[in-house]
């Protein structure tokens, strides 16, 4: 009886310390998604079915905006996982100035938009750095901004930023590995490499699963330098959902915004939900 | 040899991540006149190649002096960029803690369905939840205050989650002792708890601070008028900066997000690999 008191008493208090938290979050993400939700397939409070859906997946506008921030996303997180998988070993082995390169990395995350935005400029802009090396060099000059490279830039821009958080999250997956595998490991003569690949990955893959969602939504953030360089109707190689949406804020357009928000949340809750689902596959086996 | 690699590679990285602030910093002390001679190829967009100019010819505070005093709404821009980031950050604080001890030391019902709730708020990109933002705060009757972009800023999901790692990491032998001595959950919370979460928090505030400061897609979502845009806003909108205080301004809008970031920066690092502690 007195446990079971105790227990009521615990749930109390917990529920009390997440009262103001979980009123906040209902009250401005999941009751409105909610409303959202039921506008996207109702008019005047009846059920109406799917055709704004249809409509949207059926639109120009969507289709290059979907492809394109596939195919950005498709690119850059692989490279993105890759360099900071790489940089985060090396961080990870004796190395003098670990702290000062750890700052350093972490830097162009919080550096406001603006900062950056003016110095890729003065580097890609076609009256810019780049183009007076290729010009001194007799080469032809290259317009970078309105045309496909602009896509790459972008590119850059993400990894630029996004790396560095990358680094630090899979050094902290990195520092939990214990020791005594890697020992153990040694011991039965493994390579660096097999103990790469037969302990460091797969013990990383719930970080990866982690970093990787992370960097996703780092990526819709690249709108921010998109929308610096090119303006709200940039070339249609970095077209991405999030001008789409932006642009349709502007217009007032809800029901196409809100149709989007939707198939974007559905692609990430699949993610969320892979990311739930790993790591208890890999304590069964 | 390995080891020359090693230091170049990051050396070569760290100096990518570098550049950027430097650069801005050294031309913050470039005037007007050698600004246009070098960069005015860039805003009226003709064909003259220029080279890259790092250190200015003449050294000069002009560039301050516009930002600081001949141009008051730069400053004016500023405090409201730091009155929205303040307020969000205090109070994303106060949510952060009080739904990271209520996650990670309590179990009551339905916390695991919440706790992945979060989560997934957490991960969603502005995009998706710009709307149902939209939706609440037209009903509030919210639209094109600073109050539209400061309470969903408080009820950012990620603070929770990444006080919840922390708090988890945080011994149970302290709170035991604690509950021993007779401490009721918030002196815990506030004697025992707080005190070893101390690099998380400063994660959180340096992390959450330049986030809200460096905020783009709200104020041109919540914001009609073009008057009421914080500094980073105002800031990527190029034509609308005169160009000799691009480098300076820019300076003043790195100015707090720098500071904080050099205050903490042991903190940060650590804070944020707890959060891959699952």
């Amino acid at each position: 009886m007195r446990t079971l008191s105790l227990k009521n008493k615990e749930t109390l208090t917990g529920l009390a310390y997440a009262a103001l938290p979980l009123a906040g979050f209902s009250l401005f993400y999941i009751i409105p998604f909610g409303n959202m939700l039921w506008r996207t397939v109702s008019r005047g409070g009846i059920f109406v079915g799917f055709a704004q859906y249809t409509a949207v997946l059926q639109s120009d506008a969507f289709r290059l905006a979907a492809w394109n921030t596939f195919r950005f996303i498709g690119l850059g997180l692989p490279m993105l996982l890759l360099l900071a998988l790489c940089t985060a070993l090396l961080l990870n082995t004796r190395l003098k100035y670990k702290d000062g390169f750890r700052a350093a990395f972490v830097l162009p995350l919080v550096l406001p938009a603006a900062s950056v935005i003016m110095v890729f400029r003065v580097l890609f802009d076609h009256g810019g750095f780049i183009n007076y090396v290729l010009d001194g060099l007799g080469l032809d000059t290259v317009n970078f901004f309105n045309s496909g490279r602009m896509f790459w830039i972008i590119l850059f821009l993400y990894l630029w930023k996004n790396t560095g958080l990358a680094i630090i999250l899979m050094l902290g997956g990195l520092l939990q590995i214990p020791a005594e595998y890697y020992e153990a490991a040694r011991v039965d003569g493994a390579s660096a490499f097999l103990r790469l690949r037969k302990i460091t990955l797969p013990l990383m893959a719930p970080t990866f699963i982690f970093v990787a969602i992370l960097s996703i939504v780092g990526a819709f953030k690249s709108f921010r330098e998109a929308f610096a360089l090119g303006g709200s109707h940039p070339h249609d190689s970095i077209y991405m959902i999030q001008h789409f949406m932006q642009n349709n804020f502007e217009r007032l357009n809800f029901p196409r915004l809100s149709v989007a928000a939707v198939l974007t949340f559905i692609v990430i809750f699949a993610c969320v939900l892979v990311m739930f689902a790993w790591p208890e596959e890999r304590e069964g086996e | 040899m390995r080891q020359y690699a090693k230091y170049l590679f990051l050396s070569v990285l760290a100096f990518a991540a570098l550049f950027p602030l430097f650069y801005t910093f050294v031309n913050s002390f470039m005037g007007a006149g050698e600004f246009n001679r070098y960069y005015g190829a860039l805003s009226v967009g003709i064909t003259r190649h220029n080279p890259l100019r790092i250190i200015p010819d003449w050294i000069t505070l002009e560039g301050y002096r516009e930002v600081f005093i001949s141009r008051p709404h730069y400053l004016m821009r500023f405090w409201s960029s730091m009155l929205i980031s303040g307020s969000i950050l205090v109070g994303q604080l106060v949510v952060a803690v009080l739904g990271g001890y209520a996650f990670s030391r309590f179990r009551f019902p339905g916390c695991n369905v919440l706790f992945f709730l979060i989560v997934l708020i957490m991960m969603m990109p502005l995009q998706v939840t710009l709307v149902p933002n939209f939706i609440i705060i037209e009903a509030l009757n919210l639209n094109g205050t600073y109050a539209a972009l400061i309470l969903p800023g408080i009820f950012s999901a990620f603070g929770v989650f990444l006080m919840r790692q922390v708090m988890q990491a945080v011994p149970l032998s302290l709170f035991e002792s604690a509950k021993l001595d007779g401490a009721k959950s918030f002196a815990a919370l506030w004697y025992v708890c707080l005190p070893n979460c101390k690099h998380g928090l400063a994660a959180l505030a340096v992390l959450n601070f330049a986030d809200s400061w460096n905020m783009v897609e709200q104020p041109l979502t919540f914001l009609h008028s073009a008057l009421r845009y914080p500094l980073s806003v105002y800031l990527i909108n190029f034509g609308s900066v005169p160009p000799e205080v691009v480098f300076a301004g820019g300076l003043l809008s790195v100015l707090p997000v720098m500071m904080l970031f050099l205050w903490f920066k042991d903190e940060i690092a650590f804070g944020i690999e707890y959060s891959v502690v699952r």
